[in-house]
């Protein structure tokens, strides 16, 4: 009775905008990342965020919700109300985050994807004192003397960090994984000789590179990296297992309107095809992706193939 | 030095003095402000940045930065309450110089501690970074091991009373902070299935709780204002010459340290602060007398964490590794203007680099003019009923440590460890051991047991590098005169030494 | 015999602390020395501070500590306070939240009197409000359904 009264003076005072295509967006976009500010999740959404604003007429404002890996920003946008106005930054891991974190509240059924807005490849380097110039050196030393080559990977449950399980999968090694806090914590290591290899973003490794501070054996690109076309790719030199691309962008809560979903994914098209945009987030490392909804779903589908398998066979979640 | 001058030329542009100016104002606001932190602060100045130019943004950015460093100190000397995990250690003596009436000069004298300690840390960051990126890269998860080993060690010389009762605390604090996600499984420790606590116990809560909660809760039913108008005079604000005198080798021992420190990627200011406190511990001359009060209790920690604020900007800009959360965000400040720090920083961009130099200095004179006339009105606060001032401090707690993650979990954990940090005081043991094991607690199993990684189990091979191995024998003597020292306290018939009784 | 009940029941704290850390560690892989588990560091710890205990609570026969007086009603009150920001921040927002915290922290003190009380929080709301919404913009929702 008495939230029923609640909710129907609410109505009367506040009348609630039921969310269509032609009146969204009614209020202002509340965009949750996860990662603290300065994160690339953070980076990419207030670049996004800053142009969208302009375009739609409406604020788009970035909320930092740190902490519990993620999960808490999740779970407060899966029960967000699915009119648009509340939306999750993603990326890969949105497929695979219950295989990782079994027993949580929501999976990627309780999002749709928008956009994948930006793409971003892997690159395993080393220092440059390491004696390898390809894959194959390696594996080879891999080989010779089985889990000495120390991997450092930016944080548990990163690509980066399955990437050296499937690595030593397909080339049926044997490493040394480590596995740091973050990508921050991970660079002083390698660069300095302490660890001999990372397998890590590499719009966060390419400063490194070009100083000749690490030297890239490979990426995990279909093709090669624009920002690296000298270094093959895992392809290109007999893996042909490693091979994904992650990439990064928006959700919303499942059960909004599809025109709203269309009317978003269309701006943010616009934002991406927007030179100015364009630019700023080739600055800022990333490879502008964009695309249909279809194809934004088909890449949560490829990313899902790829890791659930490999989280299944080694075993990888807490308990 | 023509790049100096260059510098601050950039620096002294009209509307870089005026962003310095709005960062270190906002700054010094949030540090006062309990729970704020400077972290947070930043994040919401983030998207202003888009409008500015990259130099003008990160002298902002920066600004904010430092400037909450030296607000910090002032809620934990008027209340116990640490407003960021650095200022903490300026509670241990800044406090009691509060409740002695000498509010008024710890304020004074962190003013100025902080003013020379961020000086000395420029200076060394300009004639010294190339040293010091030396030093920082031979750093590895070993060295770093013993360090913090040794740094824990040290700590345990802080507690006033029983030195046993001060290693249980650390020990707590150690447990404490294994709370939360294992970094290298994934596997969620002592959660209890809780996602507010998966990233662990945070350190502002810790502190806020077991500092300031527990003070209200002993104080809150008396009636008296500190302070009566009539004590507040220009000369009870003033350091005396006694006062000058005994800070002086404090300041320039704790900026030594800090700027150390602060180049260290994987420590930061907080670590700078309790180092420089525990040395004073140990070598200063009035040592007997930390803990109660004695300015070099402030004056050292003050001058060690702005010097290693200051430094910590060398790894962050010569290499791309911040040193700290909050540098990490600054970084991502630059890399949205599409600028990505590394080595090459100073040479790609001079005019950024000496011109954030040249205002880190203009910031930290702004910042001494602004906090002498603030002493005054902090003093001031003081003579309020205490029955006014402390609903508002709780006030401030809940809703700093609520905007941290928007947790109700967080805000049960600032009063449990309120609850516990009253508990303590009862019982006679200190807090201060057990944040700082809390603190360095997790440090220390992260960095052993990557260093053990990387060693592929042989212990030996992290004794015999020539750093981390003479800093773990340091550690085993003090271990060996620590329980010298406490087999002879706890000999039949020697009493132990009652520590500072509860109310 | 025990001569402090205080420090007797500390220690037995840190005691039952240290121990019920240690048993919760051994739900955790321990891992070997080469790659340690998360088990390995609490469980340790644990046993340190168990044995800690015990020392003090061997000690806790011969010595004292003064007279103490547990400060019941700013425990209560507070506590209250606190607890009930935490609860009603959430669903009703942050206004009313701080001023039914302001209100109970204030009776914290025996010498409290309504009406001032009352004001008083009114007007620490507003400069909650002020500070924090208006100066820093914290994206807080100020009072749920309205603001």
């Amino acid at each position: 009775m008495k939230p029923l009264f609640l909710a129907s003076a609410a109505l009367l005072l506040f009348p609630v905008a039921l969310a269509t295509a032609q009146d969204f967006p009614s209020q202002p976009i509340h965009i949750i990342v996860s990662a603290g500010p300065g994160g690339s999740p953070d980076i990419f959404s207030r670049t996004l965020a800053h142009y969208l604003t302009e375009r739609i007429g409406q604020p788009v404002l970035v909320e930092n919700r740190q902490g519990g890996a993620g999960n808490p920003a999740s779970e407060y946008v899966a029960t967000s109300k699915p009119d648009g106005h509340t939306l999750l930054a993603v990326s890969s891991s949105l497929a695979f985050n219950d295989a990782l974190f079994p027993g949580l509240p929501f999976n990627r059924d309780s999002f749709v994807p928008i956009i994948a807005a930006i793409g971003s490849q892997q690159v395993l380097a080393v220092h440059p004192d390491q004696p390898f110039e390809t894959i194959d050196d390696l594996v080879a030393a891999a080989k010779a003397s089985p889990g000495t080559i120390s991997v450092a990977s930016p944080s548990w449950g990163t690509t980066g960090q399955l990437g050296v399980l499937l690595l030593q999968d397909e080339a049926d090694i044997e490493l040394n994984p480590v596995v740091y806090r973050n990508a921050t914590a991970a660079f002083p290591d390698v660069v300095a000789g302490h660890a001999d290899a990372i397998f890590v973003t590499l719009s966060a490794a390419l400063p490194f590179i070009r100083d000749g501070a690490l030297r890239p054996l490979a990426v995990t690109t279909p093709e090669r990296a624009p920002s690296l076309p000298d270094t093959p790719t895992f392809r290109e030199q007999g893996y042909p297992g490693l091979v994904w691309e992650d990439w990064q962008g928006w959700a919303a809560p499942a059960g909004t309107p599809q025109a709203v979903i269309d009317k978003l994914n269309a701006e943010i098209n616009a934002v991406i095809a927007d030179p100015g945009a364009n630019a700023q987030l080739v600055e800022q490392g990333f490879v502008p992706l964009g695309g249909t909804v279809a194809e934004a779903v088909a890449l949560v589908d490829a990313s899902d193939a790829l890791w659930r398998p490999i989280i299944v066979r080694h075993n990888i979640k807490p308990e | 030095m023509d790049m100096l001058i260059q510098g601050f030329s950039v620096a002294f542009s009209p509307d870089n003095l005026f962003y310095c100016l709005v960062g270190v104002f906002l700054g010094t606001l949030v540090g006062v402000l309990p729970g704020v932190g400077t972290l947070a602060s930043i994040s919401l100045l983030l998207p202003m940045t888009f409008y500015l130019d990259p130099t003008t943004a990160l002298i902002m950015l920066a600004g904010v930065y430092y400037g909450s460093e030296y607000g910090g100190s002032t809620a934990s000397i008027l209340l116990n309450l640490p407003g960021s995990p650095s200022n903490a250690v300026t509670c241990l003596d800044g406090y009691p110089m509060a409740q002695q009436g000498r509010a008024g000069v710890a304020l004074f004298m962190t003013s100025i501690a902080s003013f020379v300690g961020g000086s000395i840390g420029i200076l060394l960051m300009m004639g010294f970074s190339p040293l010091l990126v030396k030093i920082a890269f031979s750093f590895g998860p070993a060295e770093y091991f013993a360090l913090m080993v040794l740094g824990l060690l040290a700590a345990t010389a802080i507690a006033q009373g029983s030195p046993l009762k001060g290693i249980a605390m650390v020990v707590v604090g150690m447990l404490i902070g294994c709370v939360g996600m294992d970094i290298s499984s994934g596997i969620p420790r002592f959660t209890f299935g809780n996602m507010a606590l998966f990233e662990g116990v945070n350190m502002v809560i810790l502190a806020m709780g077991l500092f300031g909660v527990s003070e209200i809760f002993a104080s809150a039913n008396q009636l008296t204002a500190r302070l009566t108008a009539k004590d507040i005079t220009l000369r009870s604000m003033l350091p005396t010459r006694e006062d000058w005198r005994r800070s002086a080798p404090s300041i320039f021992r704790g900026s030594g340290i800090g700027s150390i420190i602060g180049a260290l990627p994987g420590t930061g200011a907080t670590i700078a602060a309790y180092l420089s406190y525990t040395v004073e511990k140990q070598v200063s001359k009035n040592r007997r007398q930390l803990g109660t009060g004695a300015i070099e209790g402030i004056s050292a920690p003050e001058a060690a964490n702005n010097a290693a604020v200051q430094t910590a900007f060398i790894p962050t800009l010569t290499m791309g590794i911040p040193g700290s959360a909050s540098m990490a965000l600054i970084l991502g400040a630059l890399m949205m203007h599409g600028i990505y720090a590394g080595p090459s920083t100073m040479t790609d961009h001079p005019d950024m680099f000496w011109g954030l130099i040249a205002s880190f200095w203009i910031g930290n004179v702004l910042l001494l003019l602004l906090n002498i006339p603030l002493v005054g009105i902090w003093v001031r606060l003081l003579a309020l009923p205490y029955r006014y001032i402390f609903p508002a401090v709780i006030i401030f707690i809940c809703v700093g440590v609520y905007s941290l993650t928007y947790s109700f979990t967080d805000v049960v954990l600032v009063l449990g460890f309120g609850l516990l940090g009253y508990g303590l005081k009862l019982a006679g043991y200190e807090p201060a051991p057990l944040l700082i094991g809390f603190i360095l607690g997790p440090l220390i199993e992260e960095y052993l047991r990557r260093a053990m990684l990387l060693a592929r189990g042989d212990f030996l091979t992290i004794l015999q590098r020539p750093i981390s191995g003479s800093m773990l024998l340091v550690c085993a003597l003090l271990l060996g005169w620590a329980l010298y020292v406490t087999w002879r306290r706890y000999r039949p018939g020697a009493p132990e030494p009652l520590p500072t009784p509860a109310e | 015999m025990i001569k402090d009940y205080r420090l007797f029941w500390s220690a037995l704290g840190l005691v039952a602390l240290g121990g019920t850390f240690a048993l919760l560690s051994l739900g955790y892989p321990l891992g070997t020395l080469h790659r340690m588990g998360p088990g390995f560091f609490p469980l340790v710890l644990g046993f340190i501070l168990a044995g800690l205990g015990l020392v003090i609570l061997l000690g806790a026969g011969t010595q004292t500590l003064g007279a103490a007086k547990v400060a019941w009603r700013p425990l209560g009150f507070i506590s209250a306070a606190i607890l009930a920001f935490g609860l009603l921040i959430g669903p009703f927002g942050l206004l009313p939240a701080t001023f039914v915290a302001a209100l109970l922290s204030a009776f914290a003190d025996a010498s409290s009197r309504p009406l001032p009380v009352v004001v008083y929080s009114a007007v620490l709301t507003a400069g909650v409000w002020a500070v924090f919404v208006l100066v820093l913009g914290i994206p807080f929702t100020a009072i749920r359904g309205v603001l």
